[in-house]
């Protein structure tokens, strides 16, 4: 840690000095060199610089109701009592080429902001802001309490009651068995632990133009997170269930493990320095980037509750007996737990860009970028669970001491990569006519080393795996993947007719990989889009006049519109991508058209590895029929259509429809389509006094279905050459099965503020918006087939039950002027929150009974989200000056 | 037993390098401010100072008297912001005025008893995107940050820069002049001048401003995970402009780095790297499995935890019942598969292979 200090020190003294060297001798240059001065370096004759500014102040109540109310502040602060919310100060004046900007908002709450911009016209500017986000998880409560930096610890004396009462992990555990029992009385004493961060940034930028053709920036920017947030560890155990099929197949799995803190105390600093140099008809630049991320918790440790004493998980016997009678048991059995938190590491980037003109519509450019990642931090020994024997488990290990560093194959990963970013574009710009192409090319270059390991404590360190014993003797070696993605596309815009623009693009994706299931992927893309904009305006005759006169070039900005014009826009958007794999790879398992066991009715076919199966170096251990989604061939349909009426500059009303698509071969597994579609409608308004009203409302529906198989274990009773040797071993396909997920979103907003200019109502203001996002996930699972009678319960077809989140927010804000300069108002925000999602309504540890099954001992700290309701009132005072 | 991992000569090597960079920056910086400044190329300045900005009598002319007849708070005000003191303090070709900006503005004046429909097309009350963008960029191309304009998203979408920006806030001004009524003109424009938006954007703030048309997104406001959270004063911590650049990024979307993951490691650099083990698909592409404006999943995933890992693995392991097994088990609930395999992002552990630690 003292050596990554010291040296994030030396880098930032040396990067300092440079840059204070590169901004001084610019300055000396340019003065020394006799830069003609320009007229503004006189002194205006009146210096009367102006203060004017904003400061809002008041009080707040805050009222949450709820069992897990963490989420109404998730990313924010609503503190109860005084505030001062936002303060802006301006020191401006028209005789003066310089201007201070100072914001501040919601100052000394834990999401505060501040900003300063101080700015000398065409000359310089400078630049800060502080910035925090607070990130709250809710409250847990745990028996680990922090005693160090990244060491939490439980008192020896509960560990020791809780070992003593732990049974046997041959049968399930009883749900209120002594062991659950204590759990759950010890638990009524722990304390509480409120779960949370914050992420500080500091941002610091000098902008600098020595001339009008000069541009040289500086920034610093620090970003500190500091903070807990839950994290876990754990295994499983097999628990055998009488009837259950095969003793060590059917049953149940227990999931067993920790939830604890992740302690985070990270600081990530980045230095950047760049100029940009322009002439008349060309632009150039380049810039340095050096980005370190400190970690200054490199690794934390925490405690088994359950564990005074380390223990080995229960073996598998020895040959030639079956392999498969205890090895899942006894797991999760160390006294302490070491987990990696996230290495420092170091980035340079630097980027080179230029532009020329070559006439006065077409422009070429070029990007390119190079950066250089790396990363050394020390290895962490494999475990610290000292009963750990490896040849207890591969009889040839070398390994005598897995808790020993130094029995590593290395000591740190030295790990490096390149990363070149480069971007080529031609971009023509006629009057109706627009030409572009462009090629970019991002290159990931993975120069780390590889390194084999002779294996790795597993199962919730209490076991050792090697290559022989679970990965049919493939090196247990980190891959140095890498990837190269292409980008060539071109595409032309022309404005047919004053009221219609055609839009066409071509792309061609190519992705290149290494050590991935698919080496080479070639997407051919296909855009058209058309613009139809029509005038219905009185006026349409005159207004179509002066456009056809001018050719559609002149066709008005999307920006402010004339008073009583009515436009309609009409926009159709299509795009069709085909994604195609040129070779998967999959590992070489064999086909049974007649699988032992295979129901009656159903499908007779499986995969399986056998004694002979010889299984690839660098490809992944997976079931041979399953395609990636993100690698495997696609087809693409992106669709979009928006109808838009503008009338006057005023009224605003639009819709749309979008459709995205994607199609996988239906003939594998693994994602089979993901199709999503959204349609929006929007109505805006403002009226004459400068009021507005506003409605939104839009639909989301995302609905996907993947293809999955419960295989089986290695079967012991399997005839000879056709042992398997590994985990990885049979899939009969009549144990299929396929799940969708059809997921919908409706979001419905309108407000409306109304800001009359006169009458008894001149003086006052009335905000009032109401915001309402409803989500709906419905899960289904169909297994087609008869399920085998061998199989884990998993392999039938059970229900989930429906995801809910709805959230509502309502705001009712009234101001009113007391005199010049002063507002006084209140505001009343309500925030009901509605969450019934299976996967977070029960995480109170050691809760039986909620759960159906298999969480028993799995200690969770219960920080989570739940429903709530809230009510913030706030009166404020308003001064500007 | 640390020798080979002493870091001393990194820290020179890294030093070496920086200073390296920041010389040959130095150096380039030296010589160009030379080379601006040698007579030769401060003549050619001066010469295209002369082509380009108008004369000050010109300025004054156009500034103080025509336009003020009929837009009295736009000139008003617009001393005060920078284009107006451009204007005043600047010499060079950024020194903005009237005519600078609205071409044909004799035309313009010559009709100004007219309508606007009755304009001509060319006139400055009806600028074409083109021409809006091009007198902007006259300046403004020569900002680091509006490199890749051209040619850009929203370049190719015939957007002008007056879609997102209102250069006077003539409209506005219109409307908030009537709450100051009988206050000298000079201070009533210089308190309306701390009421405008910044970056003399066209609506109140960044977010409004793109999500005017990019209505798709306005429901992650409410999403049950989201980066557009808001305070409850409705700021926007990471705001649009935090991730996107719109004023250019040739990048697809309109990043503000060169792919996602390089955008994504500017505020999560402890998922760089790089780990002893990666996992591929986060390396690529972290929108593979994250949505990243906002999502009805936790921690901004494209679907819940197991039903996002199934649909790229098959269980290499047949003990991970998520699959339609029963439905309340240790891999559906809470963080699902990283209840075990909690470094999803990669590990650095040497028995990290699972991503478990």
């Amino acid at each position: 840690m003292r050596i990554q200090l010291e040296r994030l020190k030396s880098i930032l003294r040396a990067a300092l000095v440079l840059i204070t060297c590169v901004i001084s001798l610019v300055l000396f240059t340019t003065h020394v060199l006799g830069q003609t001065p320009d007229k503004d370096e006189t002194k205006p004759k009146t210096q009367t610089t102006s203060i004017h500014g904003t400061i809002e102040f008041g009080a707040q109540l805050r009222d949450t109701q709820g069992g897990h109310t963490a989420k109404f502040q998730e990313a924010r602060d609503v503190p109860k009592g005084i505030f001062i919310q936002n303060l802006k100060l301006n020191f401006n004046s028209a005789d003066s080429p310089y201007s201070l900007a100072i914001r501040g908002y919601e100052i000394r709450e834990r999401d505060q902001r501040i900003g300063l911009n101080f700015e000398r016209i065409g000359k310089y500017r400078t630049q800060f802001i502080w910035d925090q986000i607070p990130h709250s998880f809710g409250t847990g409560q745990s028996f680990l309490q922090r005693t160090a930096p990244g060491l939490y610890q439980v008192s020896p004396t509960l560990r020791a009651s809780l070992q003593a009462v732990t049974q046997p992990d041959a049968t399930r555990t009883p749900v209120n068995g002594p062991l659950p029992t204590l759990v759950r009385q010890e638990l009524r004493t722990a304390p509480f632990t409120n779960v949370r961060l914050r992420r500080d940034q500091a941002l610091f930028r000098q902008t600098y133009r020595p001339s009008e053709n000069v541009e040289v920036y500086f920034q610093v920017s620090w970003l500190r997170n500091r903070g807990t947030r839950p994290m876990s560890a754990g295994t499983f155990v097999r628990r055998a269930v009488p009837g259950g099929g095969l003793a060590d197949i059917g049953g149940f799995w227990e999931g067993i493990g920790q939830e604890f803190l992740e302690p985070i105390d990270q600081r990530t600093t980045d230095f950047k320095v760049g100029a940009q140099f322009s002439g008349k008809r060309w632009r150039a630049g380049a810039e340095y980037d050096l980005s370190l991320f400190r970690n200054r918790i490199e690794s934390l440790i925490f405690e088994n509750p359950f564990r005074v004493t380390d223990e080995e998980g229960c073996l598998p016997n020895p040959p030639p007996l079956p392999p498969l009678t205890c090895g899942a048991q006894n797991r999760f059995r160390m006294v302490r737990w070491q987990n990696d938190l996230p290495p420092n590491n170091d980035s340079h980037t630097i980027t080179f860009w230029a532009s020329l003109d070559v006439t006065p519509e077409t422009q070429m450019r070029a990007l390119f970028s190079l950066a250089y990642w790396s990363q050394n931090d020390p290895f962490l020994p494999w475990t610290l669970n000292t009963a750990i024997v490896p040849t207890h488990w591969d009889a040839v290990s070398p390994i005598t001491r897995p808790t020993d560093v130094n029995q590593l194959p290395a000591r740190s990963l030295n790990g490096k990569m390149r990363n070149i970013n480069q971007e080529y574009a031609l971009v023509n710009r006629s009057n109706s006519f627009r030409f572009q192409a462009q090629y970019r090319s991002q290159f990931l270059d993975n120069q780390s080393p590889m390194i084999v390991f002779p294996g790795y404590a597993a199962f919730g360190d209490s076991s050792w795996r090697a290559a022989r014993t679970d990965f049919y003797n493939l090196p247990i070696e980190n891959l140095d993947w890498d990837f190269r993605r292409q980008n060539i596309d071109a595409g032309f815009q022309w404005d047919v007719l004053p009221q219609l623009t055609w839009r066409a693009d071509y792309d061609w994706e190519i992705w290149n990989r290494k050590f991935r299931d698919v080496n080479r992927n070639n997407q051919h893309s296909i855009r058209n889009r058309l613009d139809f904009e029509f005038n219905l305006s009185e006026n349409k005759s005159k207004a179509a006049e002066d456009t056809s006169a001018t050719t559609t070039a002149s066709r008005p900005a999307q920006g402010p519109r004339p008073k009583d014009v009515t436009t309609l826009r009409f926009k159709l958007d299509y795009t069709y991508a085909n994604r195609r794999a040129l070779v998967y790879n999959t590992q070489p398992l064999t086909f049974v058209s007649n699988f032992a066991g295979s129901p009656a009715n159903g499908p007779t076919t499986a995969w399986v590895v056998t004694s002979f199966t010889t299984m690839n170096d660098g490809f992944p251990i997976e079931f041979n029929l399953l395609r990636r989604f993100d690698e495997t061939s696609r087809t693409r349909n992106d669709g979009s259509l928006t109808f838009e009426l503008l009338k006057g500059e005023r009224t605003n009303f639009s819709a749309s429809y979008h459709y995205l698509g994607d199609e996988y071969d239906k003939n594998f597994y693994g994602l089979l389509f993901n199709r999503s579609s959204f349609v929006d409608a929007q109505f805006t308004h403002a009226f004459e006094n400068g009021s507005f009203f506003y409605a939104t409302y839009s639909l989301e529906r995302n609905h996907f279905k993947y293809r999955d198989l419960a295989h089986l274990l290695p079967n012991p009773a399997a005839p000879p050459g056709a042992i398997v040797q590994g985990t990885l071993a049979q899939y009969p396909i009549a144990n299929t099965w396929e799940r969708t997920s059809a997921n919908r979103l409706d979001s419905f907003e309108f407000g409306i503020n109304w800001t009359p200019q006169e009458g008894k109502w001149k003086k006052w203001e009335f905000d009032f918006s109401y915001a309402l996002s409803a989500a709906r996930d419905q899960i289904t699972t169909v297994n087609p087939f008869p399920v085998r009678a061998d199989s884990v319960l998993h392999a039938g077809a059970n229900p989930y039950p429906d995801t809910v989140v709805q959230r509502q927010d309502v705001n009712v804000a009234v101001s009113r002027k007391i005199k010049e300069g002063f507002e006084i108002g209140g505001r009343y925000w309500y925030e009901p929150y509605h969450q019934n999602d299976f996967s977070y309504n029960v995480l109170a540890p050691y809760v039986h009974g909620n759960l159906t099954s298999d969480t028993p001992k799995y200690l969770f700290q219960d920080a989570r989200y739940g429903s709530y309701h809230s009510n913030v009132a706030t009166v404020f005072i308003r001064y500007s000056f | 037993m640390l020798d080979h991992l002493d870091k001393t000569p990194r820290i020179f090597i890294t030093a070496r390098i920086a200073a390296t960079i920041v010389a040959a920056l130095l150096t380039a910086l030296s010589l160009t401010v030379w080379w601006q400044n040698t007579p030769s190329t401060t003549a050619k300045i001066a010469s295209a100072t002369r082509i380009t900005a108008p004369s000050e009598s010109t300025q004054q002319n156009v500034i103080g008297r025509d336009c003020q007849q009929c837009h009295k708070l736009v000139v008003q005000t617009f001393p005060l912001d920078a284009h107006g003191k451009s204007a005043k303090f600047l010499t060079d070709s950024r020194a903005a005025s009237c005519e600078i900006c609205h071409r044909n503005s004799e035309k313009h004046a010559e009709t100004s008893t007219r309508t606007k429909m009755g304009e001509p097309a060319d006139s400055p009350a009806n600028p074409s995107a083109r021409e809006t963008n091009d007198a902007c960029l006259t300046c403004h191309s020569r900002d680091n940050t509006h490199f890749t304009w051209t040619g850009g998203q929203h370049d190719r979408n015939d957007m002008s820069c007056l879609s997102c920006h209102s250069i006077h806030h003539a409209k506005l001004l219109g409307t908030i002049s009537s709450d100051f009524g009988d206050k000298p003109e000079s201070e009533m424009a210089e308190l309306i001048n701390t009421r405008l938006p910044e970056h003399l954007l066209s609506r109140s703030t960044v977010e409004e401003t793109c999500l005017g048309c990019h209505v798709e997104q306005r429901k992650a406001l409410f999403q049950r995970s989201t980066h557009l959270f808001r305070t409850e004063l409705r700021n926007m911590k990471v705001g649009c402009t935090s991730c996107h650049n719109p004023h250019g990024g040739e990048a697809g979307k309109m990043l503000a780095e060169y792919t996602v993951n390089n955008l994504c490691y500017t505020c999560h650099a402890e998922k760089r790297g790089p780990f002893l083990w990666d996992h591929p698909p986060v390396r690529e592409n972290c929108l593979n499995c994250h949505s990243p404006h906002g999502s009805n999943n936790p921690k901004l995933l494209t679907a819940r935890v197991h039903l996002l890992c199934q649909q790229c693995h098959i269980h290499m392991l047949p003990r991970h019942s998520t699959t339609a097994g029963q439905a309340l088990d240790i891999w559906s609930i809470n963080r699902g598969c990283a209840n075990c395999h909690g470094q999803v992002h990669g590990s650095n552990h040497p028995g990290g292979r699972t991503l478990t630690r």
